[in-house]
């Protein structure tokens, strides 16, 4: 297989039980753009209700009946994603361009990210897309607040989606997005049904897009940001403690990065720290190259880093974005100053 | 397995799948300059005395230390691994000992601050 233009993408779209994951999938399979989408649905419980509503795509439509797709159903996705590409190749299903998978609410996107990321095979043939997270702007901050699992999707997410803005006040939208803010400050966010989403825009088809480049256009700042632990002001209190523990952690670095310390620093912090990194995004300028790398990377697990053709905007410097669980900032900080440090003698 | 001497291919590690900007440049001779480079600075970090990381033939790293006792890894996110298992040591970055030291050794301000 050639480079990665050559893969089908993989579309995720996770978010909590009843935060329109479904109409948001949807509302995707409507557009012209999706025309040759697979979709891959995962249930939680006996009965797949959404798949019900999926029937358009059903020739291309795996059900995933056993649970959710934590550890015990990342052979079973494995599976069903070869099996989807093998009747593609042969022909027993259209010759589609992308796959998006809707997860179920309770999941925690990270063995699945794993899946996708880490099979032998399935690399060959897919790769990562877009990571998109709905929110539900009536339950979403108590979710937030109560459920490890719903901090995790936020956290891993490329861009995020609040849905049933129009049911709430303009104040709730707002707390929300500061909410969502705390644990991924790089996201972009949208609102549904208040903005009318560009799906093509929505599903950029690459995972490599740098954080700051998603967020703000050509010439606009970065988005820079050490996000504190704590609840979000005058809203409710996290009562998981595991929710309550992470934060957002960004660092910039004015002048060239040294990649080999870079890399040492960064494979050593995840070897001790990997469970408790939940996502990592930057846009690197590195020593002796032109053009910004860029880096993504999910737990112990690092995609493999890409370059864009030119920086995004007039800011030049190294961003650096670690959603982090029990992790102490100004020690991550120290580390690598004193890792890159150890480059410049 | 490379027919000439037996190094088995291997999956690249994300921080060897850097595409350099350079494309006039000598691709094998920045991968030496790079394991090199890598080799260097884990012996730094490890800066313990009798233990040695090197780099074999640009296709694993090779862990010993003075009783003869090694192991190879095929990458360097493995290296930290076989360290921990070799010399019953933690390898870890945030540990505010071992920051302190390679701030000893360099004795200079970083640069790197986290935004506002």
């Amino acid at each position: 297989m050639g480079p990665d233009g050559d893969l089908i993408p993989v579309h995720i779209i996770t978010g909590f039980l009843g935060s329109g994951k479904t109409t948001l999938l949807r509302g995707v399979l409507a557009s012209p753009a999706f025309a040759n989408t697979a979709v891959v649905v995962n249930e939680f419980g006996a009965v797949a209700l959404d798949h019900l509503l999926l029937q358009r795509v059903d020739p291309d439509t795996v059900v995933l009946q056993t649970g959710c797709v934590c550890c015990t159903l990342r052979s079973e996705l494995g599976a069903a994603l070869r099996d989807l590409y093998d009747k593609r190749e042969r022909g027993r299903v259209p010759p589609f361009d992308r796959l998006v998978i809707e997860t179920t609410g309770l999941a925690d996107p990270a063995p699945l990210l794993f899946t996708l990321m880490a099979d032998p095979v399935l690399r060959y043939h897919f790769r990562l897309g877009t990571i998109v997270t709905t929110v539900d702007a009536v339950n979403g901050a108590r979710h937030l607040a109560q459920h490890l699992e719903s901090v995790k999707q936020v956290a891993v997410a490329d861009q995020v989606v609040l849905t049933k803005t129009d049911l709430v006040d303009r104040a709730s939208v707002d707390g929300l997005r500061a909410a969502v803010a705390r644990y991924n400050p790089t996201a972009p966010l949208f609102e549904a049904p208040a903005e009318s989403l560009a799906f093509d825009r929505l599903f950029r088809g690459e995972a490599s897009d740098s954080p700051d480049q998603a967020r703000a256009g050509p010439g606009s700042p970065p988005a820079r940001a050490r996000v504190p632990v704590a609840a979000p002001d005058g809203g409710e209190h996290a009562t998981d403690g595991h929710a309550r523990d992470i934060s957002a952690v960004s660092l910039t670095v004015d002048l060239p990065l040294d990649w080999t310390a870079f890399g040492v620093w960064l494979t050593m912090l995840l070897h001790a720290h990997g469970e408790n990194v939940l996502r990592v995004k930057g846009i690197l300028r590195i020593r002796g190259m032109s053009i910004p790398v860029v880096i993504h990377g999910i737990h112990h697990l690092m995609h493999p880093p890409t370059s864009l053709p030119r920086w995004p905007t007039a800011d030049r410097r190294s961003h650096l974005v670690l959603i982090v669980r029990k992790l102490p900032a100004p020690a991550i900080e120290r580390s690598l100053r004193a890792f890159l440090r150890l480059a410049v003698r | 397995m490379c027919a000439l001497c037996g190094g088995l291919e291997r999956e690249p590690h994300w921080t060897d799948r850097l595409q350099r900007d350079d494309p006039d440049g000598d691709g094998a001779a920045l991968w030496r300059q790079s394991r090199e480079a890598q080799v260097a600075l884990v012996n730094r970090i490890l800066g313990q005395d009798g233990l040695e990381v090197r780099d074999w033939n640009g296709h694993v790293f090779v862990l010993s230390n003075r009783t003869g006792r090694s192991e190879i890894v095929p990458q360097l996110a493995a290296v930290w691994s076989a360290v921990e298992r070799l010399w019953q040591c933690r390898c870890d970055p945030l540990d505010p000992a071992l920051v302190a030291r390679l701030e000893q050794e360099d004795g200079l301000e970083g640069e790197p601050r986290r935004g506002t």
